[in-house]
């Protein structure tokens, strides 16, 4: 309904009940009426008091009345004839109503004495009507002022005012009450729908819900929960969750865990195993508040999601067990790594030992050479020196002696130059090396002595000290010092070589560096009539060499084992009468 | 005659190659046991110098390229008790045109060495 509709409403019920209080107050006036009269009796009474002091008999004339008009004070009274002065001339002599008229006529004729509210002119007079005792036609008529009659109708105005205003406020307040039980059927009707609308989620929700009693009965359960239960809600509502616990143990485990959870606030996340309806065992992550926080949670209801993470914790459980592998094989892997290291550093300790064997070999082996020097050269001496004696037999006795000494001392050499040879052994790191480049360091560092014998050509051109040492690149990754001594050496030899033959304007010594499918290739080719094929198979050899003098006959063995140490391949051979020396040397990937 | 001059601290061997040298009666032989005075000594009429490597005054390859700059004509010849390859070339480089390990296969390689080089 709307406002509009109800406030005219109102307004219709505001009238009915004014008209309703109006009647009423007609009727409280005629009972006022009464009340007023038993007044004027009193009033009458002393009327006749006052008369009789003057007369004896209650007779008296016009002059009387005149004469008692003076003596009460406040009023007016007149005594009139009905013969002489009529109702009719009381109307106009007071203007009255043709009802009061009416009324005072039947009042006449009813009785005796009574008064009669009237309304005048100049306000409210109680108008009172005395019929004389001896003038049965005659009334005294007294009309006096009347301040209570006009309170009496201000006060019903007042009155009336306030029952108009009660009216209001109680129609105000009816229609607030009438507005307070619409709002609350619209709330009752709200929440209804809220209820329903909560009642839907809970029962389509994608996680199990479960409100239990303080009893641990099952009050309420969803479709999701029951589904991962097994259950139907018939079978779950009005049960104790024991129902969902594997063993009475683990119900007791579980109870007594969720007290101490509650007790702090809420269940969160909380894992347990429990039990479906087949008796299949799962596990479920349950959170569970009380329903009424301000409440014991003893004393109320509690609210819980449970939803079934077995699957999840099977694969946590792979996840663990392949975390717990790694962490194991991470444990071995850093064991034996510390194992490695560990040998590494022995081994490291042992390359620091060798390599302090190695300096300390450098000095005793040169400690050891100086005397042995001039201990073998003098027992040299002493040899040539013996052959002088004259005694023969002194003479081979003294000879096989130093012979014996001889011996003994070339065995003290020996261990010597081994020791010699181990303390050589390089710290040099291998790095990406142009060979050419290190092909022109050797030669510059030969041409002091090769441009005495020949014309070294490398790469077709004649090496002069300006030859450019990047004008090929030829990149292969090793020490770079090695393979310098190791072309000094081949180089070296082919002068030597060159140096018995020909004249400087023959000799020739022609070097080759090109790049193969897998080599760098450094080829050395002279004209000195070739290796000797007896000395050849064997020229790598130590202590073989083609020199009469001073050769130590180690030069090439030694390239041979440098060239071993960089994954290098040396072969000789003979060619167009001359020696070849052909050295590959693994190239480096670009 | 040629001139040889021998320079080594260690007296000893100096004085035998001195000895042996001067044997054969074909060289004339001086021996220096301090390379700072043999270098103040040498003259340019020398033929053949034996220089040892280690020594404690100067190191023989200093001396050895003091020498050369100063008479490029004298065959030097090195000798060591203890080498490695770097000092060979090393000598190599800067001169010497023999290099002579100690303890000597016999002293024979010395006046060997010595004829083939100023032959």
């Amino acid at each position: 309904m709307s406002n509009y509709k109800r406030y005219t409403t109102l307004g219709i019920f505001s009238i009915f009940l004014f008209f309703f209080i109006f009647m009423i107050q007609q009727r409280m006036y005629n009972s006022n009426v009464k009340i007023f009269l038993e007044s004027e009796v009193l009033f009458e009474q002393s009327i006749y008091d006052a008369l009789k002091l003057k007369h004896d008999k209650l007779s008296f004339d016009l002059e009387h009345i005149l004469e008692i008009e003076h003596t009460i004070s406040g009023a007016q009274y007149f005594t009139f004839d009905t013969k002489v002065q009529t109702l009719s001339h009381i109307k106009e002599l007071y203007s009255l109503s043709l009802d009061d008229l009416k009324n005072i006529e039947n009042k006449i004729k009813e009785s005796r004495n009574f008064s009669y509210p009237l309304q005048l002119k100049e306000g409210w007079y109680a108008v009172t009507f005395i019929k004389c005792l001896q003038h049965p036609d005659t009334f005294i008529v007294s009309f006096r002022k009347s301040q209570v009659l006009e309170n009496i109708y201000i006060n019903r105005l007042k009155q009336l005012l306030i029952l108009v205003f009660i009216v209001i406020i109680l129609s105000y307040m009816l229609n607030l009450l009438l507005l307070r039980a619409k709002k609350l059927t619209s709330e009752k009707n709200k929440i209804a729908l809220a209820l329903q609308e909560a009642n839907l989620y809970f029962d389509n929700a994608m996680i199990g819900f479960l409100v239990i009693d303080k009893n641990k009965k099952i009050i309420k359960a969803n479709r999701f929960l029951c589904k991962e239960f097994g259950y139907t809600k018939e079978e779950l509502i009005g049960k104790n969750t024991d129902i969902l616990h594997i063993s009475s143990l683990s119900y007791a485990k579980w109870c007594e865990l969720i007290t101490t959870k509650l007790k702090e606030g809420s269940v969160e996340h909380v894992r347990y195993k429990m039990k479906r309806k087949d008796d299949q065992e799962i596990y479920v992550e349950a959170s569970g508040v009380p329903f009424d926080k301000e409440k014991d949670f003893l004393e109320g209801f509690t609210v819980w999601t449970m939803k079934d993470i077995t699957q999840q914790v099977e694969n946590e459980n792979i996840i663990k067990e392949q975390e717990e592998y790694l962490q194991q094989r991470v444990i071995e892997e850093v064991r034996k790594n510390i194992e490695r290291t560990k040998a590494y550093e022995e081994e490291k300790l042992r390359d620091v030992k060798f390599s302090a064997i190695g300096k300390l070999s450098a000095g005793i082996t040169h400690e050891i050479n100086t005397p042995l020097t001039y201990i073998k050269g003098n027992l040299e001496m002493m040899k040539l020196d013996m052959q002088d004696i004259s005694d023969a037999s002194l003479k081979q006795e003294l000879i096989a002696s130093c012979t014996n000494l001889q011996e003994g001392v070339n065995r003290i050499a020996t261990i010597i130059s081994s020791m010699q040879e181990m303390a050589q052994q390089s710290n040099e790191t291998k790095e990406p090396v142009n060979i050419y480049d290190t092909l022109v360091t050797a030669l510059i560092l030969a041409h002091n002595r090769s441009k005495h014998i020949c014309k070294i050509y490398l790469n077709n051109k004649e090496f002069t000290l300006d030859t450019s040492k990047t004008e090929f690149e030829c990149i292969c990754t090793l020490q770079k010092q090695r393979i310098e001594q190791v072309w000094i050496v081949i180089i070296n030899n082919a002068l030597d070589e060159l140096q018995k033959k020909g004249t400087f304007q023959e000799r020739r010594l022609r070097i080759d560096c090109f790049v193969d499918e897998q080599y760098v290739v450094v080829k050395f080719k002279d004209n000195g009539g070739g290796i000797d094929e007896e000395i050849l198979a064997q020229i790598f050899e130590p202590f073989v060499s083609t020199k009469t003098h001073g050769g130590m006959g180690v030069g090439l063995s030694i390239s041979k084992k440098i060239l071993q140490e960089q994954d290098g391949i040396i072969e000789a051979y003979n060619e167009d009468g001359g020696a070849v020396f052909e050295v590959k040397l693994l190239k480096s990937a670009i | 005659m040629k001139n040889i001059v021998i320079i080594d601290d260690e007296v000893e061997i100096a004085s035998m190659i001195e000895k042996f040298l001067s044997k054969s009666g074909n060289y004339h032989v001086k021996s220096f046991h301090n390379p700072l005075v043999a270098l103040e000594h040498i003259q340019d009429d020398v033929d053949v110098v034996l220089l040892d490597i280690m020594m404690p005054q100067m190191g023989g390859l200093e001396v050895l390229q003091k020498l050369k700059q100063k008479y490029p004509q004298i065959h030097i010849i090195m000798m060591t008790a203890y080498s490695t390859l770097d000092k060979v070339l090393d000598s190599h480089r800067y001169g010497a045109v023999h290099y002579l390990m100690k303890p000597f296969k016999s002293l024979g390689e010395i006046s060997a060495k010595i004829e083939e080089i100023t032959r």
